[in-house]
C-alpha cells in the first residue's frame, strides 16, 4: 500500500485514526502493531510473515544478549549480524548475480526466486541498529517485546524511512495521548508531502522521460539531469514528509530526512542535508566502528571509501550505484585533504555553484543504466554533442512553470514567506494558511484521481 | 505569545471523516457516461486473492473508480496542467484546432515488418483472392505542423515505408496523399481519435474507383469524443454526420454469435451517447456479416479496426456480401470463414496508431498460415 493512493488517504487513514483515538490508551500499542502488519501484509502476506520472523529473531537475540557475556555473547551477535547482512544482500542483489552467472554461462537453470520484500533496505537497518545498540548496552534495561516489534514495523516509516533509533521511538510510547498541536502539524506536513509527490515529483518524472526520448544535446542532458534531481528530491522528500506527517497524526515525532540539500556549499554539507537519517546510520554503525577520522590518514581514506561504497550499493545492485557511492567517497576525501583551504577562500556562492555542479554529475551515474551511458551523457553535458535542439527547447518551455515552482520549493523561500506573512498578517495569516492548505489538498486530489485514469480503456477504437 | 491555530488539523480530519461517510452512504456507480466505461464494483475477497495481493489491487481500483465526482477531478487536473503551460497530456497534444493523439508503436515491431510479413504470407496462401490494404494516417500525421513538439513517429515516412514492405500483388491505397490533398476540409474530429465520414467518403471513392452519390444527414451536433473524455477536456465539440448512399440496396446485418440481426448499419440509439461514433454498427464486434441485394457478385472480407465503421456503409451497393472481422475480438479459423463465405476480395483497413501498436492482426494471420 502506498501513501499516495485514494484508498490509503480516504479509506485506510480515516479508519485508522478514528479507531486509534477511540481506543483506550492501554490498547493503542497493540492496535498500532496490528495496523502496521496489516499495512505491510496488504498486497503480499508473505512479506509480513518474513518481517514477523526477523522481528521475532531479533527480539529473542536481544533477550539472550542481555543474559550472556564474553565470547558467547559476541558469537551470537556476530551470527545474527551476518545473517542480517546476508538476507539484505541476498534479496537486493541475487537478481544481478543471477544475470551475471547466466551471462557467463555458469548457471544453467533459470530459478524463479521471490521478489525482494518491499522496504527491506529500510527495516533491515532498523533491525541491525537495534541489534548493535543492544550489544553496545545502549538500550534501556527494561525491554518490551511489543514496543520493539512496533519500532520495527511502525507503518509510517516502514517502507521508506526515516530511519529512526530505537530509544527515540520507544520513549514516545510512554505517552500516547492526543496532542492537538502535533496533529495539526502532521496534517500540514502530510498535505505538503503529498503535493510534493503527486504534483511535483510525478511531473518531473514525465519531463525526465520526455527528455530521455530526445537525441542527446548539451541542454537536453542538463535538463534531464535537473529534472531527475528535482524528481528524486520531491519524490523522496514528499514521501518523508508524508511519513513524518502520519507519525505526527498518531502522536509520534520522527527525525527529519532532508534540509534543502541543493543549497549545500560543500559535499560534506550536502550529505548533512540529503537523506540525513541514512548518512547518520552509516556514520554511527559503520564509519565510527571502523575508527572514523581518529586514525591515520591512510586508514581514514579507506574508512571513507568503505562507507561510501556501501552507501552506493545500498541504493542498488547496478555498478553505476557503486560508482556513484565511490564518487562521493573520493569527493569527500579531496574536500578533506586538498580542497578545504581553497573552499575557505572562495565566496559562498562559488562554493555553492561548484557543489551543485558536482551533485548533478553524481546524479548522472545514479539514473544511468550503465557506465557507458553515463559517460555519454556526461560528454554531452560538457560539449561533445550539439548545444540544443528545437525539440528540447520546446519540451523545457512547456515545463518552465513547473521548473520554476520546483526550484523555489527546493529552497527555503516558501518557509521565509510563511514566516513573513505570519509576522505581518497576524490573525489573517491563519485564514490564508488554511485556504492555501485546502487549495493544495484539492489540487492533490485532482492529480491523484487524474493519475488513476486507465488509458487502455480509451483505446476502445 | 501567539496562539497555535488548529485549522489545518480540523480541516484535514473533517475531510477524511466526510469522505468515509460519503463512501458508506453513496451507492456504487456502475457506468461512467463521461469516461464511457464500466466502473469497478466492490470486489469479493477470497483467501487466495487476499494472500497474493490481487484483492488489494482490486480494492484500490474500486476506490479510485468510485471516488465522488471523479470526472470533475480529472477536469481540474487537466485545467491545472494547461494553466501551467502543458500542451501535451498523456499521449494527446492540445492545439487550437483540436486534439491530436499519438500512440507509441510496439517496441518489438516499430516499422510493422512482422505484420507486413504476415499479410504477405496470407496473400501467398490465398493467391486467388484480391487483397487491398488501406492504411489511414491519423490527424497527427496529416497536421504535423500544428504540433508544438515533433511527433515521436513520422507517420508520413512510416506510411510509405510500410507500403514498400507489402507484396506487389496487394493493392495499396495512398490515403496519405488523398487526405493531404483535402487537408483544409474537416477530415478528423477535433475531440475524437476517428476520422470523419467525409474523409472516409474520399477513401471509399478511391477504393471503389467511383464517384459516390450520397445525402448528408447531421446526426449529432454536440459530439465530444474519446480524446475529450480521456483528458476531461470539453472545449471542442464536433458534428457527427451520416452519409446515406442514394443507391443503397436492401441488406441484413448479422452480428454472428451475438444473436442480433438488423436491417440497418446504424444504431440510432447510440447517436446521442457519449460515444456517438458507435452509431455505426453499435461499436465494435468480433464478426459481422452483411448480405445485400446488390447485383455485384463480389464477396468482401474486411480485417479492420473502428476506422472502418464509418467507411463500410459506402461499400454496400458494390458487394453482395461483406464479412467484417475485428482481429482483436475474433479467435476462429479464418481459412474456414473464407471458404464458407466464398470470399473473393479482402480489404485491410486500419488507422496507423492502432496498426503499429497492436499485434492482433499479425497473430490471427500467422495462426491461419501455420
Amino acid at each position: 500500500m502506498s501513501f499516495d493512493t485514494i484508498f490509503f488517504i480516504f479509506t485506510w487513514l480515516p479508519c485508522c485514526l478514528l479507531l486509534y483515538y477511540v481506543l483506550p490508551k492501554r490498547w493503542k500499542l497493540g492496535y498500532l502493531l496490528v495496523v502496521s502488519y496489516l499495512f505491510y501484509a496488504w498486497g503480499n502476506l508473505y512479506r509480513a510473515l518474513f518481517l514477523l520472523f526477523l522481528t521475532g529473531l531479533h527480539i529473542q537475540t536481544v533477550k539472550l544478549l542481555d543474559n550472556l557475556s564474553g565470547k558467547s555473547r559476541m558469537v551470537l551477535f556476530v551470527e545474527v549480524l551476518v545473517f542480517d547482512v546476508f538476507a539484505l544482500c541476498f534479496f537486493k542483489y541475487y537478481g544481478t548475480i543471477l544475470n551475471e552467472l547466466f551471462a557467463r554461462e555458469l548457471l544453467q537453470v533459470n530459478a524463479q526466486l521471490p521478489n525482494a520484500p518491499l522496504g527491506i533496505s529500510f527495516y533491515m537497518f532498523s533491525l541491525i541498529g537495534y541489534l548493535i545498540d543492544s550489544y553496545r548496552g545502549q538500550l534501556p534495561a527494561k525491554k518490551n517485546s511489543f514496543q520493539a516489534a512496533l519500532y520495527i514495523a511502525f507503518f509510517p516509516k516502514l517502507l521508506m524511512g526515516p530511519i529512526c533509533r530505537y530509544q527515540q521511538f520507544v520513549q514516545q510510547l510512554e505517552d500516547l495521548s492526543f496532542q492537538p498541536r502535533l496533529f495539526d502539524t502532521g496534517a500540514s506536513r502530510f498535505i505538503i508531502g503529498l503535493a510534493q509527490k503527486v504534483v511535483l515529483a510525478n511531473t518531473f518524472a514525465r519531463l525526465f522521460q520526455q527528455l530521455q526520448a530526445t537525441p542527446l544535446t548539451m541542454l537536453g542532458a542538463w535538463g534531464m539531469t535537473l529534472a531527475f534531481a528535482l524528481q528524486l528530491y520531491f519524490d523522496f522528500q514528499g514521501y518523508s514528509q508524508m511519513a513524518i506527517g502520519l507519525s505526527n497524526l498518531l502522536g509520534f515525532t520522527m527525525p527529519e530526512n532532508f534540509h534543502y540539500p541543493y543549497l549545500a556549499c560543500s559535499i560534506k554539507d550536502f550529505w548533512n542535508r540529503w537523506h540525513i537519517t541514512l548518512s547518520h546510520w552509516f556514520r554511527d554503525y559503520v564509519y565510527f566502528p571502523l575508527g572514523g577520522s581518529r586514525v591515520s590518514w591512510q586508514r581514514h581514506i579507506l574508512n571513507l571509501m568503505i562507507v561510501w561504497a556501501l552507501t552506493g550499493l545500498w541504493h542498488g545492485a547496478n555498478l553505476t550505484f557503486l560508482v556513484w557511492g565511490c564518487y562521493y567517497g573520493v569527493l569527500l576525501i579531496l574536500e578533506k585533504y586538498i580542497w578545504y583551504p581553497l573552499q575557505q577562500k572562495l565566496p559562498k556562492g562559488c562554493n555553492w555553484a561548484i557543489t551543485l555542479c558536482l551533485i548533478m554529475i553524481g546524479w548522472v551515474f545514479f539514473y544511468s543504466s550503465s557506465l557507458s551511458q553515463a559517460c555519454q551523457i556526461l560528454g554531452s553535458m560538457f560539449g561533445s554533442a550539439n548545444v540544443a535542439s528545437p525539440l528540447v527547447v520546446s519540451v523545457l518551455g512547456q515545463y518552465a512553470g513547473f521548473l520554476l515552482i520546483g526550484i523555489v520549493c527546493a529552497t527555503p523561500l516558501m518557509e521565509a514567506l510563511d514566516f513573513l506573512l505570519n509576522m505581518y498578517l497576524n490573525r489573517w495569516y491563519y485564514l490564508l494558511r488554511l485556504a492555501v492548505m485546502f487549495g493544495l489538498l484539492l489540487i492533490c486530489i485532482a492529480f491523484l484521481v487524474g493519475n488513476t485514469y486507465q488509458s487502455f480503456l480509451y483505446f476502445a477504437f | 505569545m501567539k496562539h497555535h491555530h488548529y485549522g489545518t488539523g480540523i480541516l484535514f480530519c473533517c475531510l477524511l471523516m466526510l469522505s468515509l461517510l460519503v463512501q458508506l452512504i453513496m451507492p456504487d456507480v456502475l457506468f461512467s457516461k463521461e469516461e464511457n466505461r464500466r466502473l469497478a464494483t466492490l470486489p469479493q475477497p477470497t483467501l487466495r486473492s487476499a494472500a497474493d495481493g490481487s484483492y488489494a489491487k482490486q480494492l484500490e481500483v474500486y476506490h479510485a473508480d468510485q471516488f465522488l465526482n471523479r470526472y470533475r477531478w480529472m477536469k481540474l487536473q487537466t485545467r491545472i496542467l494547461l494553466a501551467m503551460g502543458q500542451t501535451k497530456l498523456q499521449d494527446i497534444t492540445i492545439t487550437k484546432e483540436g486534439l491530436l493523439q499519438e500512440v507509441a508503436p510496439l517496441s518489438n515491431d516499430v516499422n510493422g515488418r512482422q505484420s507486413a510479413d504476415s499479410i504477405n504470407a496470407f496473400q501467398e496462401a490465398h493467391a486467388d483472392l484480391q487483397l487491398s490494404f488501406l492504411m489511414v494516417p491519423n490527424a497527427i500525421g496529416i497536421y504535423k505542423e500544428r504540433l508544438h513538439t515533433p511527433a515521436v513517429m513520422d507517420q508520413e515516412q512510416l506510411f510509405y515505408q510500410f507500403y514498400e514492405l507489402l507484396d506487389d500483388r496487394i493493392q495499396t491505397l495512398d490515403t496519405f496523399q488523398l487526405l493531404t490533398d483535402h487537408k483544409e476540409e474537416e477530415l478528423f474530429y477535433r475531440s475524437d481519435h476517428h476520422w470523419t465520414t467525409l474523409a472516409a467518403s474520399y477513401a471509399a471513392s478511391m477504393y471503389l474507383q467511383q464517384k459516390l452519390d450520397y445525402q448528408v444527414v447531421v446526426s449529432n451536433t454536440h459530439f465530444q469524443g474519446t480524446l475529450a473524455h480521456q483528458l476531461a477536456y470539453d472545449q471542442f465539440e464536433d458534428h457527427l454526420s451520416l452519409f446515406l448512399m442514394q443507391n443503397d440496396p436492401d441488406y441484413v446485418v448479422d452480428y454472428g454469435s451475438e444473436g442480433k440481426k438488423t436491417t440497418t448499419v446504424y444504431d440510432m440509439e447510440k447517436q446521442m451517447d457519449s460515444d456517438a461514433y458507435a452509431v455505426y454498427f453499435g461499436g465494435n464486434h468480433p464478426l459481422i456479416h452483411i448480405s445485400t441485394t446488390s447485383q455485384e457478385d463480389k464477396r468482401l472480407l474486411v480485417f479492420k479496426d473502428s476506422y472502418a465503421n464509418c467507411f463500410l456503409p459506402f461499400l454496400l451497393p458494390y458487394y453482395s456480401e461483406i464479412t467484417i472481422l475485428d482481429p482483436r475480438y475474433y479467435y476462429e479459423d479464418i481459412n474456414q470463414l473464407i471458404l464458407d463465405s466464398q470470399i473473393s476480395d479482402v480489404l485491410f483497413l486500419y488507422n496507423m496508431n492502432t496498426f503499429f501498436s497492436d499485434h492482433s492482426l499479425y497473430e490471427l494471420l500467422s495462426a491461419s498460415v501455420e
